[in-house]
């Protein structure tokens, strides 16, 4: 009896514990300097792949900054400080100013790992679901009795990109594309089950928060997707 | 399930880092090639979307039904329909109660200014796309039902990007335009989220994201709308003839691809031309004329 006790809260600790790891409960314990250093050595890291264009995002958003209110100790601060000089009382703010800063160390690194997250897990949750998709529109008209639409389920899955001569594009600099298929997705799946590991294990390190854009919907349509795949990304 | 080992986040970061060429598509592997990769995800979220709207969907190309849903990869015209055998697909959306509809990706259409911007993703009348097809036109933006403007993660979304699409939203006439991204910053969002008349946008358009849930719920509603909507223009077929040879005198029929201000105008003119007449005491009530309805009755 008691081992059995022991093994429930075994279970139970280890539960928890991976959630606290992969949710970012857990309090930041990492120090500015830390954090600075991890944005530059993701910025590097990136920099040298494919995914350059998402430092150049992360820095456009850390630019534009973020618009404030100002609270309600920042309004009282102004009003102290002008007591203490003895000048005269001033009016407070109206509703709707705002100043605008440029995003902080940690809010910068949040934003590159949820553009990082995004472009690894989005990428390959559009590409295992886009023929499943794409079938799904097409099946539903399978009611209709005209030979039109008889021959739609003529489609053979294969989802083709090329370059439109039009487009002034030379054809040998991008060739003909297709979507890759459900071998080759599944080939790549442990490794972005990986990555979106680290990503969060790097969040819940640092204390950083998951951009809500990136959070399971409710609806539906979601429950084809494997919530006990890191992000819910398949 | 397999997690990483506890480590700091330097090593965490070196891990991840080592691990990110593998994990990245090889087909998407180009900064360009993701963004079209985004435009069929998207043009696949509309055909969803019609689905649930009731509509029926098909995959046509120039020469009829498509057996390979061939898409561009980079802006192209949608009068040119590909070589023979490599043809450019679309979507065809059908429902009883109006004329089709068609859609397509990465095409160009016109402005009020009649300067060309690129829709990602185009919803626009099969009988407006037929005669562009037919004429060799771009599709003008105010024929579209719905225009896409997206932004996969590789195009950077910043102010930027999206005064650009306030300014492509003035130019291009469309009855819905929309703004999609995976992600965007928090300037971009309070930008639209701060336009009077309200400018539609998404962000976080991602598989089983709610910014999925968000379209496909706006592109049910427009294809709703169309579906009930009494315009008169979209909805002309072209004249018919009848069998004694002479054509079908209805006015419809009469002012068939005409736009609806013309339509209107042409309505206004015989209302103006009836009351004239039945001033006159020449109305075809006066002459003794009565509806077949009526007649039959």
């Amino acid at each position: 009896m008691p081992s059995r006790i022991l093994l429930c809260v075994v279970t139970v600790w280890g539960t928890h514990s991976l959630e606290w790891l992969i949710q970012g409960e857990r309090v930041a314990q990492v120090t500015e300097d830390e954090l600075r250093s991890l944005l530059s050595g993701l910025e590097q890291g990136l920099a040298g792949t494919d995914l350059s264009s998402l430092v150049d995002q992360e820095r456009i958003a850390a630019a534009e900054g973020k618009a404030e209110e100002p609270t309600a100790e920042d309004i009282e601060d102004v009003r102290q400080e002008r007591a203490l000089r003895g000048l005269k009382r001033t009016s407070g703010p109206r509703s709707g100013d705002v100043r605008v800063r440029p995003l902080d160390t940690s809010e910068r690194l949040a934003h590159l790992l949820d553009l990082l997250e995004v472009a690894i897990g989005g990428s390959y949750a559009i590409e295992t679901h886009l023929r499943q998709d794409l079938k799904t529109a097409l099946g539903e008209s399978s009611a209709a009795q005209t030979v039109d639409e008889q021959a739609v389920h003529e489609w053979n899955g294969q989802v083709v990109f090329a370059v439109p001569a039009e487009s002034g594009i030379e054809v040998s600099d991008q060739p003909e594309w297709s979507l890759p298929d459900q071998a080759t997705l599944e080939r790549r799946e442990a490794v972005v089950r990986r990555v979106i590991l680290l990503i969060n294990q790097i969040r819940s390190e640092a204390g950083l928060p998951r951009s809500d854009y990136l959070q399971l919907s409710s609806a539906d349509d979601s429950v084809n997707f494997d919530p006990e795949f890191p992000g819910g990304w398949t | 399930m397999t997690v990483p080992n506890a480590a700091t986040p330097s090593a965490l970061l070196a891990s991840l880092l080592a691990q990110l060429p593998a994990a990245i598509s090889a087909t998407i592997s180009t900064s360009t090639r993701g963004g079209y990769l985004y435009e069929a995800y998207l043009f696949g979220v509309v055909l969803r979307a019609s689905r649930l709207a009731g509509f029926s969907v098909a995959f046509e190309d120039r020469d009829g039904v498509a057996s390979v849903l061939r898409l561009r990869g980079a802006p192209g015209r949608l009068p040119i329909p590909g070589d023979p055998g490599m043809r450019w697909t679309h979507a065809v959306l059908s429902c009883p109660e109006r004329p089709a509809l068609e859609v397509h990706t990465a095409v160009s259409v016109v402005g009020k200014s009649k300067v060309v911007h690129e829709a990602d993703v185009l919803m626009l009348p099969q009988v407006d796309a037929e005669r562009c097809r037919n004429f060799d036109l771009d599709p003008r933006g105010s024929d579209a039902e719905l225009t896409i403007e997206a932004k996969y993660y590789t195009d950077a979304v910043g102010l930027g990007e999206g005064r650009e699409f306030l300014g492509l939203s003035s130019d291009v006439n469309a009855r819905n335009k929309m703004f999609v991204a995976t992600l965007a910053g928090n300037s971009v969002v309070s930008l639209f989220a701060g336009q009077r008349p309200v400018v539609q946008y998404d962000i976080g358009v991602l598989p089983g994201r709610n910014g999925e849930a968000s379209l496909l719920g706006i592109v049910q509603r427009v294809l709703r709308n169309y579906r009930s909507s009494r315009r008169l223009a979209r909805c002309i077929r072209p004249p018919v003839r009848t069998n004694a040879g002479a054509p079908e005198t209805s006015l419809l029929a009469r002012y068939a691809g005409t736009s609806f201000a013309g339509c209107w105008r042409a309505l206004r003119r015989r209302r103006r031309r009836r009351l004239a007449a039945r001033t006159l005491g020449k109305s075809p009530a006066a002459r003794g004329w009565r509806p077949a309805w009526c007649s039959s009755a």
